[in-house]
């Protein structure tokens, strides 16, 4: 048999047709109709005052295309709510919002606000008007939710019109759109049937004939309330002695609903009395679930004709293959349930849970499971849901499941507490995961060794034997994430292999996952070979898990190894196969191809050619930061600032970084080119030495650091900022140098090419300073040997004109003739002249050293131009050199400007 | 401790409420509200009364009132319940 799959989503986003049967109401719908020029409808009503009768009504003849979302208690997350907004606007605009859908379902999300401003966006450009409805917003209106509808409002696009209905006020400043005059607010008064309107409903669309003195009285007893009219004319229907019953029902002070139900139920033949009180445990109503859950057959052709005889019953798809009853009547259904088969409410329950397991509806069958208290049965469906929960990443509603169960239950349960520690993981409550992992393994140990009586094999519980068997591996997963994410990478590395020797060569996933694990750790302990293999393999797997999202994520760290290997051209392709991966994957684009086009701009920057390096900024820039990862908006600033210091706009490439600093987040990967060594090295530039060297001092660096891969960027820092500040002094210069040597020796060692070729440029500049050409001549062709192959510029070009200097020594002495051409050529453009004039800056003279000296003193002008033999003119030269060079303009600056570099 | 009869001390003791509303439910409902206590007054309206766990229970009970459309008259917050022994409570506090 073909059963119709359980249409969640449709079924809420499902237009509820008007009635055939139906009071007009023309009044009201006018209303609507001139309220679409404002932004937003309320219709703020009680329950069964109509409400959502009336926008059907309204809907279908509305000239603008109507989007609709049925709320209920489930969507209270403001991420599912703008899944179903999306998901709503498709109806009307096909492949609206794919952008959206796929940040939304990224891991981490980005911010709430980002998302809902690219919906907003991605609103402005629909071409024509239409409507928006959120039915039953009540169900659904917290603080988070008003929150983000606000926002909506706030800035909602012209072609929008949104109605709200809910049974209370939401929470979104209405005086003030009241007062703007962008609000159309129904309420009860505005929805009670007038006595007309009851009149008609009554006789002519209920089919009785009543007398105007009845349905004055009806009217007054149920004051027009539309649900209570509808009851008590479903409980006449057929009924000889009508006047006596309006009059009993006027008289009596009974909750309306509760004596009407009472009424209509006695008048129901036993079968269908009981189909009414025994599905009223479902959400929502399906013929063949009915039977399952009823024992009775027919269920389908039923809810056709309490559809037709006005049973309150709501139809959720065109087909009539879903229904709802109206809450109202379905709440008082339950009641009664309650009180007339209390006995029989989990045999129910649990037929439910076995019709849902059966058509594979985890979420129905564990509710109905839980709800029937019958335990292990919730615990059974809620390990066989953890792989899909899994893959949806639906942490959080597995925890309410496990957490809605005996302890003992768990306890006992191997796979289940495994599948628990996995969702306190994925919510970040690590200290409980632990004990569950341990629980896990007790029976695992028990398993292999001999069964004491306690833990006998009949105590341990599982679904599925091969989920079993691989929690050793599983476990070991867990863990080594855990010890990842808290920064014990021993442990890491540990688990992560544990992992690599427990998982079947087929669970990619797994051994991708740990493969990648272990290749950080490489990478953060600077063994780039290792880690670029395990990083690759890890990539491969999760590709071939169909993990398309983290295998373009770990393009980036894959480059950046490449990079640092000195590989460029390895680099530049794994950004454009991770480009050509997420195009695979249809448009748009998907999460991360912004960082690709970012990796491509440095790349581009370092080979010289700007225009392409500022295009590819500026093509992720288009995409947004909603497509990048979650390093994206430091990395793009790094890139950009970078793009101006090569230009020579060393202010604007400060400015950036600092913005980058503060954007710079983790995401696990090793910080080998902190953002403050970046500033450091654009201060130099700037001759502002006392806060380069500042940071050195801050950093804790010295040359006599041991060395180590996670601090080398910052080591070749440091190694800059001493050549600047001493130029002149042969002793600082050879310690400096000897500082070089081993770094140039560290980074050759672990085939750290990228590193290894500028070390070597700043011994070749270190020699250079010390107008010893020819020892600086021989670092200068290693580099340049190294560099050819790839191809760099910018590394050379960047150091200014001390290397335009000894790349014109190298070209006559025949070292790499047509790469050095080349370099040369790259020195004209892009402002690197000037750039290069700036980030040589010039040293203090000798005199001006002693003018210097004795601006510290006390002495005025003229005693400092006798004490040195000079006019008072030449002093004034001197001490406006000074002040030049060290970009000051006062004597007091320029001593604690002198003061600072002295502490260098 | 327990001498002022404004606000119970401990914050997370149970508060009374007594909850007033148009029309009358039958006894079936009495489980529908937690347990509370279902008593019909002579003028057409129901008085509901009992222990709440705390605030959002309160809320939780009040938003019944309007998921069921049933009109609210009142609720009044009751002083703490006279036939609770008092030396009991002295003894607990004690104990603390």
């Amino acid at each position: 048999m073909n059963i119709p799959e359980l249409p969640v989503l449709s079924t809420k986003l499902y237009i509820p047709q008007p009635r055939t049967r139906l009071v007009s109401r023309p009044r009201l719908i006018e209303r609507l109709k001139a309220g679409m020029g404002r932004k937003l409808t309320l219709i703020s009503a009680s329950a069964g005052f109509g409400k959502t009768t009336l926008i059907s009504e309204w809907a279908a003849g509305c000239e603008r295309p109507v989007a609709w979302v049925s709320l209920d208690e489930r969507d209270k997350d403001s991420l599912r709510l703008l899944t179903l907004l999306v998901a709503a606007l498709q109806t009307i605009e096909q492949h609206f919002g794919e952008a959206v859908m796929r940040a939304i379902q990224s891991q981490p999300p980005p911010e709430a606000e980002s998302m809902l401003t690219m919906l907003l966006n991605e609103i402005s450009t629909i071409p024509f008007e239409f409507v928006l409805v959120l039915d039953d917003y009540h169900a659904v209106g917290d603080r988070q939710i008003d929150h983000t509808i606000a926002f909506l409002v706030e800035h909602l696009p012209p072609q929008m019109h949104l109605v709200i209905a809910t049974r209370e006020n939401p929470q979104l400043s209405l005086s003030r759109f009241r007062a703007g005059g962008h609000l159309t607010e129904l309420r009860d008064t505005d929805l009670r049937f007038t006595a007309g309107e009851a009149a008609e409903f009554l006789n002519q669309v209920m089919g009785l004939h009543l007398s105007a003195e009845d349905i004055d009285a009806l009217d007054h007893r149920t004051e027009g309330w539309i649900a209570g009219l509808q009851l008590a004319a479903l409980s006449m229907q057929g009924r000889k002695d009508i006047p006596a019953f309006i009059r009993s029902f006027a008289g009596d002070n009974r909750y309306i609903v509760d004596y009407l139900v009472e009424e209509v139920l006695q008048r129901q033949p036993a079968d269908v009395r009981n189909f009414l009180l025994q599905t009223s445990i479902l959400d929502r109503l399906h013929g063949p679930l009915c039977d399952a859950v009823t024992g009775q057959n027919e269920g389908a052709v039923r809810l056709q004709s309490l559809e037709q005889g006005s049973f309150f019953i709501v139809p959720l798809d065109d087909r009539r293959q879903w229904y709802r009853y109206h809450h109202l009547f379905g709440e008082v259904l339950s009641i009664h349930l309650r009180t007339d088969q209390p006995d029989l409410i989990p045999e129910l329950h649990r037929r439910a849970s076995a019709w849902y397991g059966r058509h594979g509806s985890y979420a129905e069958a564990i509710g109905h499971a839980l709800a029937a208290e019958d335990f292990p049965r919730a615990a059974d469906l809620i390990e066989q849901a953890w792989a899909t929960m899994r893959r949806n990443r639906q942490e959080s509603a597995v925890l309410g499941w496990i957490q809605a169960l005996p302890k003992e239950i768990i306890r006992h349960r191997p796979v289940l507490s495994v599948e628990y520690a996995w969702a306190l993981l994925a919510v970040g409550q690590v200290e409980g995961a632990e004990e569950r992992l341990r629980d896990a393994e007790r029976w695992l140990e028990n398993s292999s060794l001999d069964r004491t009586p306690e833990t006998s094999a009949t105590d341990m519980c599982y679904v599925d034997e091969e989920e079993f068997r691989r929690l050793p591996g599983t476990i070991a997963g867990y863990r080594a994430a855990y010890a990842q994410a808290m920064g014990d990478i021993p442990a890491a590395i540990t688990y992560s292999k544990r992992v690599l020797e427990l998982v079947p060569a087929d669970d990619h996933l797994r051994r991708g996952a740990a493969a990648a694990l272990l290749g950080l750790a490489a990478w953060t302990s600077g063994d780039l070979q290792e880690a670029y293999r395990m990083f690759s393999e890890g990539m491969a797997n999760v590709r071939r898990a169909g993990n398309i999202s983290d295998a373009i994520g770990g393009s980036i760290a894959l480059a950046d190894i490449n990079i640092a290997l000195g590989r460029l051209r390895q680099a530049m392709d794994i950004f454009q196969n991770g480009l050509l991966l997420a195009a695979e994957m249809g448009t748009p684009e998907m999460r991360g191809t912004a960082d690709m086009y970012v990796g491509m701009s440095e790349l581009s920057r370092e080979k010289g050619d700007l225009d392409a390096a500022m295009q590819h900024l500026h093509r992720s820039q288009e995409l947004g930061e909603q497509m990048g990862l979650p390093q994206y908006p430091y990395r793009w600033r790094v890139a950009m600032a970078r793009i101006r210091q090569s230009q020579g706009d060393l202010d604007g490439a400060l400015e950036i970084l600092q913005e980058a600093e503060q954007r710079y987040v983790g995401d696990f990967f090793p910080n080998v080119r902190p953002v403050s060594a970046l500033k450091a090295r654009v201060w130099l530039a700037l001759n502002r030495w006392g806060e380069a060297a500042e940071w050195a001092h801050e950093q804790g660096l010295s040359t006599s650091d041991d060395l180590h891969y996670l601090r080398e960027f910052e080591h070749i820092t440091l190694a800059r900022v001493l050549l600047h500040r001493h130029p002149s002094n042969l002793a600082h210069i050879q310690k400096t140098l000897g500082f070089l040597e081993r770094l140039s020796q560290a980074a050759s060692d672990s085939g750290r090419t990228g590193s290894q070729i500028e070390v070597l440029i700043l011994q070749a500049l270190a020699h250079h300073s010390q107008g010893d050409m020819s020892s600086a001549l021989a670092p200068l062709e290693r580099a340049l040997t190294l560099a050819e192959p790839e191809r760099y510029v910018r590394i050379f070009a960047d150091e200014g004109q001390p290397m335009a200097a000894l790349l014109e020594a190298a070209w006559h002495g025949g070292i790499c003739p047509n790469y050095v051409r080349l370099l040369l050529l790259s020195f004209g453009k892009e402002g690197s002249g000037s750039a290069a004039k700036k980030a040589v800056g010039e040293p203090l003279s000798e005199r001006e050293r002693d003018v210097l000296r004795l601006l510290k003193t006390d002495l005025s002008g003229p005693e400092i131009a006798r004490e040195l033999h000079v006019s008072l003119n030449t002093l004034r030269t001197h001490t406006k050199n000074i002040y030049d060079k060290l970009e000051v303009n006062n004597r007091r600056a320029a001593v604690r400007r002198a003061e600072e570099l002295d502490d260098l | 401790m327990n001498e002022t009869h404004d606000i119970p001390d401990n914050p997370n003791e149970p508060e009374r409420y007594e909850i007033r509303f148009q029309g009358y439910l039958g006894d079936r409902w009495a489980d529908g509200f937690e347990g509370l206590r279902l008593n019909q007054e002579p003028d057409g309206t129901s008085i509901l009364t009992g222990s709440v766990a705390d605030q959002p229970a309160l809320y939780g009970l009040l938003r019944r009132f309007r998921d069921l459309n049933l009109r609210l008259i009142s609720v009044i917050r009751l002083e703490p319940q006279p036939e609770s022994p008092p030396e009991i409570n002295r003894t607990q506090d004690g104990c603390q």
